[in-house]
């Protein structure tokens, strides 16, 4: 039944890192701020650390079906109706709305702050084009891909923090704790929710590295690499422009990068730090557009999933459109909403399906056998 | 070979895409404005923009007498900003661009009013950077401001720029303001905005013509001198220079500034400050609030006017406790000024007692004027005189 597609652990773990990044290196500056103020560096420390522990439920479903990705085990655990049923909901519930407002991410900070007349749409469809070629190429190029551009990422990061580092204001971090360890804490749960709970649908990529627990340790290394990464990115906005500016922006990063002059020579390079942002958030397009075509394959039996992808960017096109109507509307469901909406895919459906797992007696209790092909 | 053909035209229709953007406009199409001033004119808004024209700017050999000014001024009045921004095109047949915007002036009367409404659309607008500076027209109109020509500098609004950061580097009481730095200045509590001001002296009626730089001293000329205050976003008054400087010594903005010292009898020496570092330290005790300004400074001996004997160290650490009193007393006095006058906290002490004890901050906020008025600081300064110069004694010294 699973498509016979492999990659390799490492490249298991950038694409976990992409995915991690993707659209919340935009936002999540912002959204950390206006929770936990100056203290958005340290939520974002705790956010890693909470985030964490959810990884080791991932890991032990991925590790109870070795060979199965999510939508399989859905259905061995629940039975095939009940499972397939499960499994769709989740389907559109998670991923396909992430996908979504992913989509509407890049569109709003394009259409915001650099192509400002330019329809949204043109956007969008340029940019599933290119998601939907990708997930019709199959897993294995998409992995390929992400293990090329990868280094540029990192690349551009790296210079991007080395070149707003002459202007880091370490007193723009102060007053430590200033209201206690409530609003980090809630500062913390943002970042937990947006992205920290969303690896859960890597576990439709997991199978695909023939061995889990290369595959477990790829998942932690990426969740934690991301997560350090928006850390770090976190940490040099606030010092760099100040916590008022970093709450009052949409996308307090471009607002880093175009801080960035050097001797009044190097400067206004922002357009060249862009590349960070949209490798990383059409990389988690095509995560999320994959895991939605080989999910929806499974479940109504499909022998192929390729063919799903062109449609599916069709119909996430028109939903990145309707589903939000204004970025107040986008920014109060990022705030309020999503957070506790996650809780829904991102833990109890994985938790509910590990116990039930356990409970029926289905998949591979401890013992483990690394090598099954 | 179908398949190729069709590849082919699809490649072929790409092409179009490649062009880029999808509003493109090209440079002849943009009217590059390098100063933008604000007034207000009753309840209206009036912009005057500086454009540059491009082919007076290109470098033109042989010398010959520019026949038209390198900049154009449009000006005209609208009930918003926005509104004149767009508006211009009835005067200019090129678009407004404010992305280079190198300068953006006030005029007294928009600073007075509130300088808040402006300031959103400017933050707001995709196409502003955030890295002109911002100065406030003293006694004028930011139209007066902008309808002047300079020399050296071309560009008026390239010569405001300029001459502001130049200032900044080795004079030190101006200081350059960019959005981001306002904006967060407006919105952070405990921390009230400043603005250098910028005048207009001489002949104001020919300083917009070619006639104003065809001398050697121009009709009109623009200077920076002395900072704007501000409580919240509405101008309140104006600091002299010797206050200004004592503002940068207490932001620590000072990257070099001369220093006047007295020697003896009437007499100064000059030094000139090659590095300072300014440390402010705030505490609260029992309730009450107090600010600690430390200035370090190194400085070189310049200009000597008695006859003292350099050679001696003694003589040395005379004139740095000198020039110690000397900033102490600057500093004191600019923030006895503000106190007293403005009880507007420019010097960002709320913010620092907020930073030291956010706990008491939160009871001293809200009546954090009246608190500062009543603030005690004080002031320590260290100098360290490091290097007198290629010659050893003064020469008013040596003379028979």
């Amino acid at each position: 039944m699973l498509d016979r597609e492999r990659i390799a652990a490492r490249q298991f773990a950038i694409m976990t890192i992409l995915y991690i990044i993707g659209s919340a290196i935009l936002v999540i500056p912002s959204l950390l701020a206006a929770k936990a103020k100056q203290d958005a560096w340290i939520a974002a420390i705790a956010a890693v650390g909470i985030g964490m522990a959810f990884i080791p439920l991932y890991i032990a479903l991925g590790k109870r079906f070795p060979d199965k990705n999510l939508a399989q085990y859905c259905e061995i655990i629940l039975g095939k109706w009940l499972g397939k049923i499960a499994f769709l909901c989740f389907l559109i519930g998670f991923p396909f709305l992430i996908a979504a407002l992913t989509l509407r991410n890049i569109g709003d900070f394009l259409t915001i702050g650099i192509l400002t007349r330019t329809p949204i749409q043109v956007i969008m469809i340029i940019v599933l084009a290119a998601v939907a070629w990708g997930v019709k190429l199959g897993l294995e190029p998409i992995a390929r891909a992400a293990e090329i551009f990868f280094p540029f990422v990192i690349l551009l990061l790296f210079l991007l923090l080395l070149f707003v580092s002459p202007y880091l204001q370490l007193k723009n971090l102060e007053p430590f704790l200033e209201n206690g360890i409530a609003p980090v804490l809630k500062g913390a749960f943002t970042l937990v929710s947006y992205p920290l709970l969303e690896p859960v649908v890597l576990l439709m990529i997991f199978p695909h590295v023939p061995k889990p627990k290369e595959a477990g340790q790829a998942l932690w290394r990426g969740v934690l690499i991301g997560g350090m990464i928006l850390f770090a990115v976190t940490l040099f906005s606030v010092s760099v422009l100040g916590v008022d500016i970093v709450k009052g922006h949409s996308f307090p990063s471009f607002e880093l990068a175009k801080k960035i002059n050097i001797g009044d020579f190097l400067q206004r390079i922002e357009a060249l730090m862009m590349f960070i942002w949209i490798i990383t958030i059409f990389f988690r397009l095509t995560i999320l557009v994959y895991v939605i075509s080989a999910g929806l394959a499974q479940t109504f039996n499909l022998k192929d999933y390729r063919m799903l992808s062109l449609p599916l960017c069709v119909i996430l096109t028109v939903m990145a459109l309707v589903i939000v109507p204004n970025s107040s509307y986008l920014l109060a469901f990022n705030q309020k909403i999503w957070p506790l909406y996650v809780y829904n895919f991102g833990l109890f459906f994985p938790l509910l399906l590990w116990i039930a797992g356990i409970v029926r007696r289905k998949g591979k209790c401890a013992a483990r056998k690394d090598e099954t092909g | 070979m179908k398949r190729k053909l069709i590849l082919t035209l699809v490649f072929v229709m790409l092409l179009p895409l490649l062009g880029g953007c999808w509003n493109h406009r090209e440079l002849n199409q943009l009217a590059i404005a390098l100063g933008l001033g604000i007034d207000k004119v009753g309840d209206k808004y009036r912009l005057s923009v500086q454009v540059v024209d491009p082919e007076q700017v290109a470098a033109k050999k042989g010398g010959a007498a520019a026949e038209r000014t390198p900049v154009i001024l449009y000006s005209l009045t609208a009930d918003s900003v926005f509104e004149a921004v767009r508006k211009m095109t009835i005067a200019s047949p090129r678009q407004i661009y404010p992305a280079h915007l190198r300068i953006l002036v006030f005029g007294e009367s928009a600073a007075r009013d509130g300088i808040g409404k402006i300031l959103d659309v400017i933050s707001r607008n995709w196409e502003f950077r955030t890295d002109f500076f911002i100065i406030v027209a003293k006694g004028t109109t930011a139209f007066d401001i902008m309808d002047s020509l300079t020399q050296l500098e071309k560009i008026p609004a390239m010569k405001l720029f300029s001459s502001l950061r130049t200032s900044d580097k080795i004079w030190g009481p101006t200081t350059s303001v960019t959005l981001d730095k306002l904006v967060t200045q407006l919105i952070t509590k405990g921390k009230e905005p400043v603005l250098t001001g910028i005048q207009s002296f001489g002949d104001r009626s020919i300083g917009g013509t070619l006639e104003n730089v065809k001398r050697t001293k121009p009709a009109e000329r623009l200077r920076y001198g002395g900072l704007a205050v501000f409580k919240r976003d509405k101008l309140i008054g104006w600091l002299n220079q010797r206050d200004s400087l004592g503002y940068a010594y207490v932001n620590d903005i000072i990257r070099s500034t001369p220093n006047r010292v007295p020697c003896s009898k009437g007499r100064n020496i000059m030094l000139d400050v090659i590095r300072s570092k300014t440390k402010m330290k705030g505490d609260v005790v029992n309730g009450k609030p107090r600010i600690k300004v430390m200035v370090r400074q190194e400085v070189n001996v310049e200009e000597v006017h008695c006859k003292i004997d350099l050679m001696k160290p003694e003589t040395i650490s005379e004139l740095e406790k000198k020039a110690n009193q000397h900033v102490k007393a600057l500093i004191e006095h600019a923030v006895k000024t503000v106190q007293k006058k403005y009880k507007a906290d420019i010097f960002g002490f709320g913010e620092e007692i907020h930073r030291s004890d956010p706990k008491a901050w939160k009871k001293l906020k809200d009546n954090w004027d009246a608190k500062f008025a009543q603030l005690p600081v004080t002031v320590e300064v260290d100098t360290k005189i490091r290097r007198l110069g290629t010659v050893g004694n003064p020469l008013i010294k040596e003379i028979k």
